[in-house]
């Protein structure tokens, strides 16, 4: 069995649970709750970098990087692969760099804004946030050029988007608005219907380990 | 001719400028000395996310993301391969982002150490630091394997260890009252992480490289 570490959030599918659901993986895997904030849940010993999501195979070797968990379990199954091979694939990894990336912005204003308001650097967040936009529009373009088949880049942009979707504008919030209230759909009418369209496939929305607790 | 926008500093050797010479394309690129704090607008048009090094092929074609770049430019060259094909590239893939990663929580001890010492955040060093100890741990563990020739996560790993080294003076002076000194050795306790890095620090495909513009 391989241990899956990830941080469930309650009304969210994380995209490593999307990869396992798409790869039908679940019996090969034990899931483990994970806060990467936390230093007492036996993250820091397995990952030097704390993040979640990470898998260990059963002799105990560590996978992270989610992009690095995401291929590896890619190539446990036997459908059409997300990390498609050929000559697009290094676009590909492009477009999943892009969006992991999305995520990861987002993290860095959501930590941000958990500092005391007086201690918060407006000029990171002045830094960081118009990335999100930028990244936004820039999919906002590409998104009628992906293939119709589902690829890894795709998943992972799914799951940025839902993620933003609830959280971003609460971090405004947070931020005192300091960051315009955005909502990423706005003025972005392809990448929207494509979002939706996406979003009926369950892959998205069904939690691999309901039982674990999220917040 | 294939753009590079990277960002040259002093005493360090950027793994893109370490793969470049290692590959032999330096005749192919265009090397284009970018700030990305301060001269982002140049990167807009080609990356959102604004970072460095990004990449340009010669249709205009970007690839950012460090990994990402040097994985296009390591399918450009006939020599062996940084990303060698076969059933263990993903373990090799786990470590290039340990070495990519520890640059990164590095540079955020570095940027505290910039900050006014009334508005550091000891939590911040803290767990950074911690990080950063870690990955060495985990680099010696990796060097084990690291016998035979250079592939992308040794290279990367050369380089963060020539920033974290390099910087250590100067981050030491600022945050020694957070309990990181300005003598931190990482050779210590790690002797086949330092026995590799003797091996291959000298090498000189980690030299610097003279920006086109």
């Amino acid at each position: 069995m391989m241990k899956v570490r990830f941080s469930p959030f309650v009304g969210y599918v994380h995209t490593i649970e999307a990869v396992i659901n798409y790869a039908g993986v679940h019996a090969q895997c034990t899931f483990v709750a994970n806060d990467p904030f936390e230093t007492d849940n036996g993250l820091p010993e397995v990952n030097p970098l704390s993040t979640v999501p990470m898998i260990e195979l059963a002799d105990g070797t560590p996978l992270y990087g989610g992009p690095v968990a995401y291929e590896y379990i890619d190539g446990l199954h036997a459908k059409p692969k997300l990390f498609t091979p050929g000559p697009n694939l290094l676009k590909l990894r492009r477009q999943l760099w892009q969006a992991d990336s999305l995520f990861d912005h987002y993290v860095r204003l959501f930590v941000e804004s958990r500092e005391p308001a007086d201690k918060r650097r407006q000029p990171y967040i002045d830094r960081f946030f118009p990335k999100i936009p930028r990244s936004l529009d820039e999919f906002e373009g590409e998104v009628d050029s992906f293939p119709a088949a589902l690829d890894i880049a795709q998943v992972r942009l799914v799951g940025s988007l839902a993620f933003l979707e609830t959280r971003l504008p609460k971090v405004a919030e947070r931020l005192d608005h300091k960051i315009p209230t955005h909502h990423w759909r706005e003025g972005r009418p392809k990448l929207s219907a494509w979002f939706d369209r996406r979003m009926m496939d369950p892959i998205f929305t069904t939690p691999v380990a309901p039982q674990l607790a999220g917040r | 001719m294939i753009t590079i926008f990277y960002t040259p500093l002093d005493n360090y050797v950027n793994p893109i400028e370490a793969l470049v010479n290692c590959t032999g394309l330096r005749s192919r690129c265009r090397m284009v000395a970018t700030n990305p704090y301060q001269e982002w607008q140049k990167l807009a048009p080609h990356t959102p996310i604004t970072t460095v090094p990004t990449g340009l092929d010669e249709d205009g074609t970007p690839y950012f993301g460090g990994p990402i770049l040097y994985e296009f430019l390591d399918g450009l060259h006939d020599k062996p391969k940084l990303f060698p094909p076969g059933p263990d590239l993903i373990f090799l893939r786990r470590q290039l982002w340990l070495a990519d990663g520890m640059f990164d929580q590095f540079a955020r001890v570095f940027g505290e150490s910039m900050q006014p010492p009334e508005n550091r955040r000891p939590h911040l060093i803290a767990r950074q630091w911690k990080k950063t100890l870690s990955g060495f741990d985990v680099l010696d563990q990796d060097a084990k394997g690291w016998t035979r020739g250079l592939d992308i996560a040794q290279l990367r790993a050369v380089c963060t260890i020539i920033w974290i080294e390099t910087r250590m003076p100067e981050i030491g002076a600022q945050l020694h009252p957070f309990g990181i000194k300005p003598d931190f050795d990482w050779r210590e306790g790690r002797p086949t992480l330092a026995a590799w890095y003797a091996r291959w620090r000298p090498n000189p495909i980690f030299s610097k490289i003279e920006a086109d513009q």
